[in-house]
């Protein structure tokens, strides 16, 4: 036990001693922190995402569904009335858009018709500007389809228990995320590629220490260097920005070991693969850089293109932010998100069973 | 029981013969030299030994322990020194020593090890600021940490100057003399001859002489050669008729005289230059060396 305690002591103060590597670990993720949550943080400027349940499925309901989707500063999503009010209800949509059944049929009769709209009202602002952008484009739709001057009345319902979600709400989780990928992936990488560049690795062969111990005393570090800046990532949104923070502080713990230990794994396994220092960090960071920015860490998943979704859902950082987001925004607790756990149990022992079948000493 | 044992190894790198059937015996309390060219196998046959490559074919013993089977139990009783490790750039001497020295159940105390390896006013220096040869005496410090009964130095004085190089020849005599065991590479042949109480001469993975330097250069090159100015020049034939002489050469007024009998030669010349009338000046006796015997033994020098 001195001995792992002795080799974690040096590993972490070796960590310490690297200008380089605390910038990377501590300052940028604030820095990409506190400027998204600036550009961001009152969540105006962000696009309206507005929900539509489409029950009467009609050319007429169709053709609204279409229009809505071809406006900008509109995210639209469709689905079920079920689904639309609870994604209302985690603060995902601004508003929900709520067409009945018959409408199609009863509008091109000449009646009168109502369409229900759900207000997301935490952001008293942003609900006074959805509301009347929802009214504004509702209004044009139903003159250009019956020619009646008031042909569509939108009843407005103000949703109760929203949660108030935020963009900072939002990104936390994702740094968070990725700063976990960063850590195991990219740091531990090079560490071992480079201990085996070096010559340490052989060093160690021929001493009675066993590699498992040697490598325990790295994971170690990363593990207590990842805790340390959620730690820091979270006080400062709390402080800076009045972030919420909704979830159980042991349960996003526990995830950001689970994802560390993933993520090391992967980490572990590209430095087995690589040539040396300099080719693991290259394919490290080749691995991370797009990782980063398509695994939906900085903006929700919903506002991205269809393929870019597609794209997110293939990479296991998606999984660590979703799981992070669920449990950090939405209390879920560690069941309610198994299959991001899952997901990530999965990567974590593949990548290690390959990384130990190609492990090289030199 | 002899320190080191080894029989008939063999280790190929595909088509190549590394190692190719080579035999010795280290005793304890010596150190031993493992002399060649670059290439010669001779890391090979030393990584055998530390445990860190498999061997083909052949047993190695150390100190009456089989390197396959009890490997775990050499590595406590051997000490390491790899020939291009580089340590942590982070960590000073002082931590680096204490690192490597909870790789160990036992281990001998930081600042013994500090002062046997001459590194005393460096224990606070970052090891990426050492020099070449203090980084090496570093290296030599971490194969100390658990007080081994064996120390393998790989190449431990290449790319050093002779001043950095004698501080390291200090050290290692002053080990051999406080009872450790020690094998050393090189392919420097006055460490060799300075340094090594016996010496395995290696070329393409066989031994092709061993023994004492003393013993392979009497054994395998016993001649001597006498270079010596003479004045009024004299014609070489006259010096190849002297008893013993095997071989006289002249160049530009330097004579080289190859000899069996160094002193009745001598003797000789002494009264030809008498008789003759001509004037010897500059006289040295030049003995040979390791490089003579390894270029009589393969045709080849060892550093090109």
């Amino acid at each position: 036990m001195s001995r792992f305690y002795k080799i974690f002591l040096y590993d972490f103060k070796m960590t310490l001693r690297q200008r380089e590597a605390l910038f990377w670990m501590f300052l940028f993720p604030i820095l990409l922190m506190v400027i998204l949550g600036l550009i961001f943080g009152n969540s105006n400027r962000m696009k309206l995402s507005v929900g539509i349940v489409d029950q009467d499925e009609s050319v007429v309901s169709e053709a609204i569904v279409n229009a809505f989707n071809g406006m900008d500063g509109l995210v639209i999503t469709t689905g079920s009335e079920e689904a639309e009010r609870s994604a209302l209800k985690d603060g995902e949509r601004n508003a929900v858009l709520i067409i009945p059944k018959g409408f199609g049929q009863n509008i091109l009769g000449g009646t009168t018709q109502s369409i229900t709209m759900v207000l997301n009202n935490t952001n008293v602002n942003t609900a006074q500007i959805t509301s009347n952008t929802m009214r504004g484009i509702v209004q044009q739709m139903g003159q250009m389809i019956s020619g009646a001057p008031e042909p569509v009345q939108l009843n407005e319902e103000v949703a109760q228990d929203v949660k108030d979600f935020k963009y900072i709400d939002f990104i936390v989780p994702g740094i968070i995320a990725m700063v976990v990928m960063f850590g195991g992936l990219a740091g531990y990488s090079l560490e071992i590629a480079t201990y085996r560049e070096k010559g340490i690795l052989r060093r160690i062969r021929v001493s009675p220490l066993s590699l498992t111990s040697f490598l325990a005393g790295g994971i170690a570090t990363v593990l207590i260097f990842t805790l340390i800046q959620t730690g820091i990532l979270l006080t400062i949104g709390v402080l800076a920005f009045k972030m919420k923070i909704a979830g159980n502080l042991l349960y996003i713990g526990f995830l950001v070991i689970f994802g560390a230990l993933s993520f090391l794994a992967l980490g572990f396994l590209i430095s087995s693969l690589t040539k040396n220092s300099r080719s693991a960090g290259a394919a490290s960071q080749a691995i991370a850089m797009p990782m980063m920015f398509l695994a939906g860490v900085f903006f929700p998943l919903e506002i991205m293109p269809g393929a870019l979704k597609v794209i997110a859902r293939c990479l296991p950082l998606y999984y660590l932010g979703d799981a992070l987001r669920q449990v950090m925004i939405n209390s879920a607790s560690l069941v309610s998100v198994w299959l991001d756990i899952l997901v990530l149990a999965g990567m974590g022992l593949v990548a290690f069973a390959a990384a130990v079948r190609f492990f090289r000493w030199e | 029981m002899p320190a080191i044992r080894i029989r008939d190894l063999h280790k190929s790198y595909g088509q190549i013969k590394a190692v190719d059937g080579i035999s010795l015996t280290v005793e304890e309390r010596e150190i031993f030299g493992i002399l060649g060219p670059n290439g010669a196998g001779k890391t090979t046959t030393l990584e055998i030994i530390e445990t860190l490559r498999a061997p083909d074919s052949g047993t190695i013993d150390v100190l009456g322990l089989d390197v396959l089977k009890d490997a775990q139990a050499i590595k406590e009783l051997i000490g390491v020194q790899l020939q291009t490790t580089v340590f942590f750039d982070q960590l000073n001497v002082f931590e680096t020593i204490d690192l490597f020295s909870s790789f160990y159940p036992k281990t001998l105390p930081i600042n013994d090890l500090i002062a046997l390896a001459d590194l005393g006013d460096k224990s606070h220096s970052r090891v990426n600021e050492l020099s070449g040869g203090q980084h090496k005496r570093l290296s030599i410090a971490l194969a100390l940490v658990n007080d081994p009964r064996i120390i393998f130095l790989d190449e431990p004085t290449t790319g050093l100057d002779p001043q950095a190089r004698r501080r390291i020849w200090e050290i290692v005599e002053n080990l051999r003399d406080q009872g450790k065991t020690l094998v050393i590479t090189t392919h420097y042949i006055e460490e060799a001859e300075h340094l090594c109480d016996r010496v395995a001469v290696m070329d393409q993975g066989k031994i092709v002489a061993q023994g004492t330097p003393d013993q392979l250069i009497n054994e395998h090159v016993a001649d001597s050669i006498i270079s010596l100015r003479i004045d009024p020049p004299l014609h070489a034939d006259a010096l190849r008729a002297i008893k013993g002489v095997i071989d006289a050469r002249v160049s530009e007024g330097q004579y080289e005289v190859t000899t069996k009998t160094p002193q009745e030669t001598l003797v000789e010349l002494m009264s030809l230059a008498r008789e003759r009338g001509f004037e010897a000046s500059d006289i040295n006796m030049k003995r040979a060396t390791l490089e003579d015997v390894f270029l009589k033994l393969t045709g080849k020098r060892i550093q090109s």
